[in-house]
């Protein structure tokens, strides 16, 4: 039932990568959803051992009117564990098929992926993280690059099993949107195992949703 | 002849009651279960602490798993007979992308 639910709410929310933790333990499976400005995004994964997770992506842009489906790898490159902190990073790559609902019939499907590297480090109260990702594609429109980093801290610092809070500020770089440079101040709410992120904006003045599970 | 049987009554209730009153002893249990504690680095966040408690709580006798984001402690109470050596624990944390600091057992 519980599962049934944490499934029902990330469809309806139909997002793309909160740039947190893509790996799970081995064995776990999660579900990823990002939703912004430009697309809106679905990973369903398992993690297969301590550094890499497979699944499939679902992503829908909004600018080209095209949906990706995809198997994606999320790799973990390297991660530092120390006493008070811990740094990532992370290589995440897929390949699948573009379907250009506005290219005639015959034409609409083309090989498409993407790839990029997300890096974060975080302790109890700070949180800081760069991503980026290139899309390689036949479809000059659907081949782009965009670059974001956040940063983020926690009003108060909560302890395992409470509700987690962070005030977290994300700085977009998407050369193909009219404002190149965008910003989102957001809220990060962490609670067992769920993660859900809502933010605005403010010069597109479009909403931000994210949710993450790991079941 | 009544101060006869009085007597006896009374010598059996002396002799008897000890016999009663070791049976009155209050049995000491033994333990049913062991304490471990593992100091974990890396263990920032509420994903890593519900990770590892999902981990642990698979093990075959682990009965609670308590993780302190604090302490950076996992705790786990196990069934006495239960077969969680240091390596097995280390691994677990390992695998699951984290580092031990130290493990105790009480």
């Amino acid at each position: 039932m519980k599962h049934s639910l944490s499934l029902c709410i990330a469809l309806i929310l139909l997002a793309g990568t909160a740039q947190a933790r893509p790996l799970s333990y081995p064995g776990g499976p999660m579900l990823m959803s990002d939703n912004d400005v430009m697309q809106n995004n679905v990973f369903a994964g398992y993690t297969v051992d301590p550094k890499n997770a497979f699944g499939y992506r679902l992503m829908y842009d909004r600018d080209t009117a095209s949906t990706f489906h995809g198997a994606q790898w999320n790799h973990l490159l390297n991660r530092w564990n120390n006493p008070d902190s811990q740094a990532n990073l992370y290589l995440q790559s897929a390949v699948g098929v573009i379907d250009r609902q506005s290219e005639a019939p015959g034409q609409e499907y083309q090989p498409g992926a993407m790839t990029g590297i997300l890096a974060d480090w975080e302790d109890r109260r700070f949180f800081v993280s760069y991503e980026n990702k290139v899309r390689i594609a036949e479809d000059e429109q659907w081949r782009n690059f965009t670059q974001s980093g956040r940063l983020g801290i926690a009003p108060y610092v909560a302890e395992a099993g409470s509700l987690h809070t962070w005030l977290m500020v994300q700085f977009d770089h998407r050369p193909q949107l009219n404002d190149t440079f965008t910003t989102t101040p957001l809220v990060r709410l962490f609670y067992d195992s769920y993660l859900v992120e809502a933010g605005y904006n403010i010069d597109e003045q479009t909403p931000l949703v994210n949710l993450m599970i790991h079941f | 002849m009544f101060k006869q049987i009085l007597t006896i009554a009374l010598l059996s209730t002396a002799i008897i009651t000890p016999v009663f009153a070791a049976d009155k002893t209050p049995v000491v249990k033994p333990v049913l279960t062991k304490t471990i504690h593992i100091g974990v680095n890396g263990m920032v966040c509420d994903f890593c602490a519900q990770s590892l408690k999902k981990v642990f709580g698979k093990q075959k006798g682990v009965e609670t798993v308590a993780i302190s984001l604090e302490k950076k402690l996992i705790t786990l109470t196990v069934a006495p007979d239960t077969k969680l050596d240091d390596a097995t624990i280390t691994k677990l944390v390992t695998d699951s992308g984290y580092a031990v600091e130290k493990i105790s057992r009480l």
